[in-house]
This record gives structure tokens, C-alpha cells and sequence, in this order.
């Protein structure tokens, strides 16, 4: 969960409405966070956790004078885990135990005159590899915000932003959908507020509801606002909830220069080593702004998928 | 029947990266997936599963993997219906490669196929100095999407399937094969590229046809006859195959953590002015059983 706005960019600046964009996903337009840019944070806060920072953290290429560096032992468990590279034209890398997906948003906060309600859709839950969801169809009717049948839904209609949409309580599936989702760890006070539009509301819903904030460089010689500096940012907005899965690998399948693996012996140490850095992401965050108060994430609770076989799946 | 064949239809659950030769700071991407990468990964997934807590033995499956199991490159497929669909490369004379889907009904441009198809990524290393981009990291890496991207603004969203052939020799491997339901293939996987879930797993019954292609499933080797290729076709391995027009490059790749040399081939979608029995060999390249030196 977003405990600030997280910005992780594209990198590139557009002209238009917002200069630094988030990276979306080109069909659906709905924001993500590459797996790679989760994988770098994780392996430098990892490197952190376990002593072994800056050495073993980034790229991995040693500086010229052949100091710095991936270690690349077996008993490693930054290197084992995210994998090494050598120096260029080397060979006897290691692609690493475990693979971060890209995070997905899975529930998107909107503002309405019931106070923040938690947006989803079909395609968001279907992408979560929870095995009940995985056969759900988007909604036979596209303009309508479905919730569960409780006090809560007394109003007949609700606003989401700026679209104003009339509820229903009739969409069976939606009992089990809380049930699940709740199993994850996420908080009641979003389940309780928790919403089901269509596929393609729920683009229109969180690309309107972005937050998109004002900024400007300063000139670092006088302290004051660069000419011509202004800038406006996008960002997904505090308490989205996001779904990642971890990939990790049974260390017992593979070698580093034709030996064991030391650091770890089993999937669930890769993820254990994993799990070590959680607390530096919900300090030190993720994506670009961090010194403007932005990018940290708390992970609500990591669950072994049902059904999940050799590889140890993971959510957070 | 020596062979038996199957048909496989998987659908990208993230993006998938199949290099090929980079053009400058961008990493081009195929848009199918070549026999060999598939192999690759079927044979890592059935030794890990079937061997426990023990280090595999990656070499020896591997091996009997493909002399019992032959693979047809997997292509891109859309399901219209209950009908999965395939798009498949012609190369033509002053237009060059073409895509064809449903019967030759549709067509695309190598272009237009490539932009509905491919999305690419920005990377950039972070210098832990620094905590900002680090000098001379950045890159794009292309992607097959994990969603059709579509021209006709219906607004719908279709997911990419990848589809392709499977042939075993007296249905060895039948029981690992029907286990696998995700695989993991191409590159950068740890950032979570190239998985991939099976949505359909059936055998090919009757008549035989192979991408609307007739086969033989008596010989040493499965048999395609037909005009188009649909692999690589290696060149130093066979005499001259006369008629044969399309595009060539040089392939290459690993082999257990050293570089295997390459050599020159035609690319799938070439094609010749008459069919010929092509049969698939171990690494999944197509073979003139003619013109095999
Ligand atoms: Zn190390």
C-alpha cells in the first residue's frame, strides 16, 4: 500500500498537461511499476540490510581500478538472490533466485460524498493469479459501481470523482471477492469501502484521479525558483493498494561457478532474504521525488498462493 | 504413427522479450517465439519439478527432450469466438514481410504487425552514489505486450496468445508436458518478463494439419509440407535450396554459459514457389530432407 504518493517516471518529459509521466501500461493506460525498477530497490535495500551496500547493490561493474563491484560468492545472499553480473567481457554472471513482477494496481482511491471509496475491476483482480479470479468477466453492465449489499449501499447513487453512477449490490461474485482480498492483510476500513466498476471505468477512474502536483526547480546559487522551472508531476495517490508477485526459485537448482549455493538452501529463504527489506521500502521508497516526500510503500502482508506449486509465489 | 501431434496456446501473463540483434540503445524483440527458447524452458521446468531437492540433471533431459519432442515456433494468436487464430510472416516480393491471420483473410504490414504487437520499456541503472541515472545505462528494451493494441477503437481490450505445435515421439514426455501450465521463457525474467499460461492443450487428430499445413508423423522427423517456412532455416546445412526468397540472418546464441556460433539462415515467413517436405530437427530449425548434406 502507498503510504505516500508514488511517482515512478517514464523517464521522459511530454508537453501537455503533465510533464513528468508515470509509466502506464500502453493498452490498458492504467499505471504500473515495472518489475526491474522493483527489482533495483529491492536489491539495493537488500545490500543495505545485509551489509553489503554499495558494493554488491547496482549494476555490478567494477570502477576502473578494478575496486567495487557484484561480490559474486556463493555465500552472498544479495548475489545469489538478485543475480551478478562480472565486468564486461567476462562471462559467469547469475541471473538471480527470485523475479519481481511489475506491481499492478489493485485498488485505486477515489474521493466521493461518502468519503474515499477503493476502486477495482475485473481485470485488476483477474491479474492477482488468485485462483477464483481467474475466470471472472468484466461486468455485463459498464455504468454502474457495484458494492456490497450492506448499510453502506443505501445510497442509490455514488460519485466517483467526477462521474456520477448509480449502485447496485446484485453482482454475486462480490462476497467472495472481499473475502479474498481481505485475506491479503489489506485493512478493513478498505474493505468495508471496497467498489467494483467495469474494465474500461476503471481506467477513465484512476486516470482522472491522479494526483498531479505543481512544482519548481531551485537554483541552487540563489536559493530561489529557477526561470522557467515550473514543472507538474503525475503520481499514484496515497493508500492505492498494488499486488506484486515474487518468483523464487529453489536455490537447490542451480550453480554459481559449478558450486552449491551457499546463502540460501530454499525458496523460502529466498523470499525470507526478500522480506528483510520491506522496512526500507516503507522508509525510503521507491521511484523518483523521494526528497519531495514521495514513494514510500508498506507490503500489508506476503501470502503463498493457493495451488502455487514448485516455484514459491508470493503476494504482497 | 511415430509422432503424435498437439497444438498449444498460451497466454502472456507479463510482457515477453525475445531478443534479437539490438539497434543501438534499443533491444529489439522477435515478434514469435523461436523452438529453441521454448525448449530451453520446457526442459528447465520438467528437470526441476521431476528432481526434488537434487541439482538436475539440465543436460541429459535436455538431450532426450529433443530427440523425443519437436517443437514448432509459437506465434501470435488472438481468440475470436471460440477460435484461436493465428498470424503468421510471408515474405513478398516488393513489400517484404507481411503478416497473414485467419485463412490469409487479413493482413498486416511487418510494420503494422509490429506496432500492435510490440511496447518498449526505458531503463536506466541507478548509481548508488549518486542515487540518479547512471552514465551510459540507458536503454529501451522492446516487449510483446500482453494486450493486442487495436486499431479499430471498439475499445476492447484482447489478450495476446502465443500459438504453435508440439510433436512426440511415441507421446514420450506426454505426462511432464500435460503437468505444465506456466512457463517462463525469453529474457529478463527476474523483472518478471516472459511468463506465460497454458489456455489450450490439444491433440491434433485426423488429417493432421500444422498451421493449416499438411504433416507427416511416420518418418525419423515430423513433416511439413508447404511453400512458407515457418523456422529458421539454417543455410551451411544443406545444399542450395533452389527458389527460396525471404529475408536472411545470422543467428547465434548460448549454449550452457559459453556462445554458440551462429551461422547464416532464412527467417520464417520465407518462402519458395512450390512445397517441400520440411522436416523439424533437434533444435528446432526446419530441414529440406532433400537437400540434407
Ligand atoms: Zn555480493
Amino acid at each position: 500500500m502507498a503510504l505516500d504518493p508514488i511517482h515512478v517516471g517514464t523517464g521522459g518529459t511530454r508537453l501537455g498537461r503533465v510533464d513528468n509521466t508515470i509509466v502506464r501500461d500502453p493498452v490498458t493506460r492504467i499505471p504500473k511499476i515495472p518489475g526491474s525498477s522493483i527489482a533495483g530497490v529491492m536489491r539495493a535495500y537488500t545490500a543495505m540490510a545485509k551489509g553489503k551496500y554499495p558494493k554488491c547493490a547496482g549494476l555490478g561493474q567494477p570502477e576502473r581500478n578494478g575496486a567495487g563491484g557484484h561480490c559474486g560468492k556463493a555465500d552472498c545472499p544479495v548475489c545469489t538472490v538478485f543475480g551478478f553480473a562480472k565486468g564486461i567481457g567476462t562471462y559467469g554472471g547469475f541471473a538471480g533466485l527470485a523475479a519481481f513482477s511489475d506491481m499492478h494496481v489493485l485498488l485505486f482511491p477515489v474521493a466521493s460524498q461518502l468519503g474515499p471509496q477503493w476502486i477495482t475491476c475485473p481485470m485488476a483482480l483477474r491479474q492477482t493469479s488468485i485462483a477464483e479470479f481467474s475466470e471472472l468477466d468484466d461486468l455485463l453492465e459498464q455504468q454502474v459501481v457495484y458494492r456490497k449489499a450492506d448499510g453502506t449501499a443505501n445510497q442509490p447513487s455514488l460519485n466517483l470523482g467526477w462521474l456520477f453512477l448509480p449502485v447496485k449490490t446484485d453482482w454475486q461474485p462480490l462476497s467472495e471477492i472481499d473475502q479474498k482480498i481481505e485475506e491479503l492483510g489489506i485493512p478493513g476500513y478498505i474493505i468495508g469501502r471496497l467498489a467494483v466498476v467495469s474494465d474500461k471505468l476503471f481506467t477513465h477512474i484512476v486516470n482522472s484521479n491522479l494526483e498531479v502536483r505543481t512544482s519548481v526547480a531551485i537554483d541552487p546559487a540563489t536559493g530561489a525558483a529557477e526561470e522557467g522551472a515550473l514543472f507538474t508531476y503525475e503520481a499514484l495517490p496515497r493508500s492505492t493498494v498494488l499486488f506484486w508477485e515474487v518468483t523464487c526459485r529453489n536455490p537447490k537448482h542451480f550453480k554459481i561457478n559449478q558450486g552449491d549455493v551457499k546463502a540460501v538452501d530454499s525458496p523460502e529463504k529466498v523470499r525470507d532474504v526478500v522480506a528483510d527489506a520491506y522496512s526500507y521500502l516503507e522508509h525510503l521508497g521507491i521511484g523518483g521525488m523521494g526528497s519531495r516526500g514521495m514513494g514510500r510503500l508498506r507490503v500489508l502482508a506476503t501470502k503463498e498462493l493457493a495451488g502455487a506449486d514448485k516455484p514459491g509465489k508470493e503476494v504482497s | 504413427m511415430t509422432w503424435t501431434a498437439l497444438r498449444w496456446v498460451w497466454r502472456l501473463e507479463a510482457p515477453l522479450f525475445v531478443g534479437m540483434p539490438p539497434a543501438g540503445a534499443l533491444n529489439r524483440c522477435r515478434p514469435y517465439v523461436p523452438a529453441r527458447v521454448l525448449w530451453g524452458a520446457v526442459t528447465a521446468e520438467i528437470s526441476r519439478s521431476g528432481n526434488g531437492e537434487g541439482f538436475p540433471g539440465y543436460g541429459k533431459l535436455g538431450g532426450e527432450l529433443a530427440l523425443n519432442c519437436r517443437f514448432t515456433y509459437l506465434f501470435p494468436a488472438e481468440k475470436r469466438g471460440d477460435k484461436f487464430l493465428a498470424w503468421m510472416p510471408k515474405f513478398e516480393k516488393m513489400r517484404g514481410h507481411q503478416w497473414y491471420c485467419n485463412g490469409g483473410k487479413e493482413s498486416l504490414s511487418d510494420r503494422d504487425f509490429r506496432r500492435r504487437l510490440l511496447d518498449s520499456r526505458p531503463g536506466t541503472a541507478i548509481a548508488s552514489e549518486s542515487d540518479s541515472a547512471s552514465e551510459g545505462t540507458l536503454r529501451e528494451t522492446e516487449c510483446i505486450n500482453p494486450w493486442w493494441r487495436d486499431s479499430n477503437c471498439k475499445g476492447e481490450t484482447n489478450a495476446i496468445l502465443l500459438l504453435g505445435y508440439v510433436f512426440l515421439r511415441n507421446n514420450r514426455f506426454r505426462r511432464q508436458l500435460d503437468d505444465i501450465d506456466t512457463l517462463f521463457i525469453g529474457g529478463d525474467t527476474r523483472y518478471g518478463l516472459g511468463k506465460i499460461c497454458r489456455v489450450g492443450w490439444h491433440e491434433v487428430s485426423g488429417g493432421s494439419f500444422v498451421f493449416g499445413q499438411r504433416v507427416c508423423l511416420d518418418g525419423e522427423h515430423p513433416e511439413i509440407e508447404s511453400d512458407i517456412v515457418w523456422g529458421h532455416v539454417l543455410e551451411g546445412d544443406q545444399t542450395q535450396i533452389d527458389g527460396i526468397q525471404g529475408v536472411k540472418e545470422f543467428l547465434g546464441g548460448w549454449d550452457w554459459g559459453k556462445p554458440w556460433r551462429g551461422k547464416i539462415a532464412w527467417v520464417p515467413g520465407s518462402f519458395l514457389n512450390h512445397p517441400v517436405a520440411w522436416s523439424i530437427d533437434q533444435n528446432g530449425y526446419w530441414v529440406d530432407k532433400e537437400k540434407k548434406l
